[in-house]
């Protein structure tokens, strides 16, 4: 009797057991974070919500040539380069840290990347990044520009990167960004002598907008685009515009494009594109980026 | 909570960079000096050798069609080659000189027009 009521004592128990044992088989798991939004760390020129993983060390060695409008002459392009090469090391899974020196301008260039939020499976909606840098311009000279200090050689961006993963082949991404210059480039006018005072304001707004579409396995077609939103109208730079593809091989990122942009670095691109796609002012462009 | 406090002090150090702004442009840096007659040696000679004969030297390089060593060889290019039109360009436009490098300052290129004006004097 007594071994009965005990087993009646636990019978319901053992019951519910089973059913928890079931219900957690059953239910979907959530706070999946959606990853890999995009392939690389750029799209093309503008920087992706993708951060390096903790303790990874990136190479990206990145190219500009020439326009091709020359044609043959300079075999479109291909004997005027622009070198970028760059560093980049997740100190933590949400913090990315990089260092570069590209041939435009001499610039060396610091940067920090860091996750806000990620986007989530069935969740929230979109991954946010944040992304700021610093950059040096080491080509002015102190012969040519007397009052020169060093502060009139910095450049700082800061831009918030917003995307969203859509399906397993587009995702979209929108970059609010401000950047300073504390040295603006002349503005000429029609008999080629600067405008005083500059009608550049030093503090700029850009809206970044960029994308990828994967149309096979390991292939991706992107493309960005920075609309200045406070450039002067006298300027003669131009909204930024990239078209490529990206190639994943296993360890490597090979992102092949044509830009209008001969900088690599954020405040380059965001307020010094000089190219024009109207007039075959485009160059080909290539980023390497290789993990180790 | 230790990650929050890094993002804040990353936050923190940046905007600290920011208070190190300027709002200038590059004519802002320069001085303008007051030339009576502006001549080939005293004033124009300098600036074509610290800028331009590194492709337009005694035998041109990268594609530079002639050399701009000589007094000669530059007063030819300013009235012949335009030399004045491309040095004035927008720097990253077409044709502008020095090629793919920064623009000379606008100083420089005054004195080379001011040089034209008095004369092209050696």
């Amino acid at each position: 009797m007594k071994k009965l009521i005990l087993f009646l004592f636990f019978f319901p128990l053992s019951i519910f057991a089973q059913d928890d044992l079931l219900k957690e088989i059953d239910t979907v798991e959530t706070n999946v974070k959606v990853e890999s939004a995009f392939k690389s760390l750029k799209i093309i020129n503008l920087e992706s919500t993708k951060l390096a993983a903790k303790g990874d060390l990136y190479l990206v060695v990145a190219h500009r040539f020439d326009y091709v409008k020359n044609g043959f002459d300079d075999f479109f392009g291909m004997d005027n380069a622009n070198t970028q090469i760059k560093f980049l090391y997740g100190v933590n899974d949400w913090l990315t840290v990089h260092a570069a020196r590209s041939g435009f301008q001499e610039t060396y260039d610091l940067g920090v990347k860091y996750r806000l939020k990620s986007q989530i499976k069935d969740g929230f909606p979109f991954a946010i990044v944040g992304f700021s840098s610093i950059a040096v311009n080491s080509e002015l000279k102190k012969e040519d520009y007397p009052l020169l200090k060093f502060a009139n050689r910095l450049s700082y961006v800061t831009q918030i990167l917003i995307s969203r993963k859509f399906t397993e082949k587009l995702s979209l991404e929108i970059a609010p960004s401000y950047f300073h210059e504390n040295t603006v480039r002349d503005i000429l006018d029609t008999n080629n002598q600067p405008i005083i005072p500059n009608p550049q304001n030093n503090s700029q707004f850009a809206l970044g907008l960029g994308g990828r579409y994967k149309f096979a396995k390991r292939w991706s077609v992107n493309i960005d685009y920075a609309a200045h939103l406070n450039r002067a109208s006298e300027s003669i730079y131009k909204n930024p515009l990239s078209i490529g593809v990206d190639l994943e091989t296993g360890g490597h990122v090979f992102q092949m494009h044509f830009t209008n942009s001969r900088a690599m670095h954020e405040s380059g691109y965001l307020g010094q594109t000089s190219g024009d796609w109207s007039k075959g002012e485009i160059a080909f462009g290539f980023n390497l980026v290789r993990v180790f | 909570m230790k990650k929050k406090s890094i993002k804040l002090s990353t936050v923190a150090f940046f905007s600290l960079l920011l208070y190190s702004c300027t709002n200038d442009s590059l004519s802002d840096l320069t001085t303008v000096d007051d030339i009576e007659t502006a001549t080939y040696t005293q004033n124009v000679k300098p600036i074509i050798d610290n800028n331009c004969i590194i492709c337009h030297g005694s035998t041109p390089t990268n594609g530079a069609p002639m050399s701009l060593t000589t007094y000669t060889f530059v007063k030819q290019a300013v009235i012949n080659r335009g030399l004045l039109d491309r040095i004035s360009r927008a720097e990253g436009t077409s044709g502008a000189m020095p090629f793919g490098g920064p623009r000379l300052s606008q100083t420089n290129i005054d004195v080379i027009i001011q040089w034209n004006t008095d004369g092209l004097q050696e």
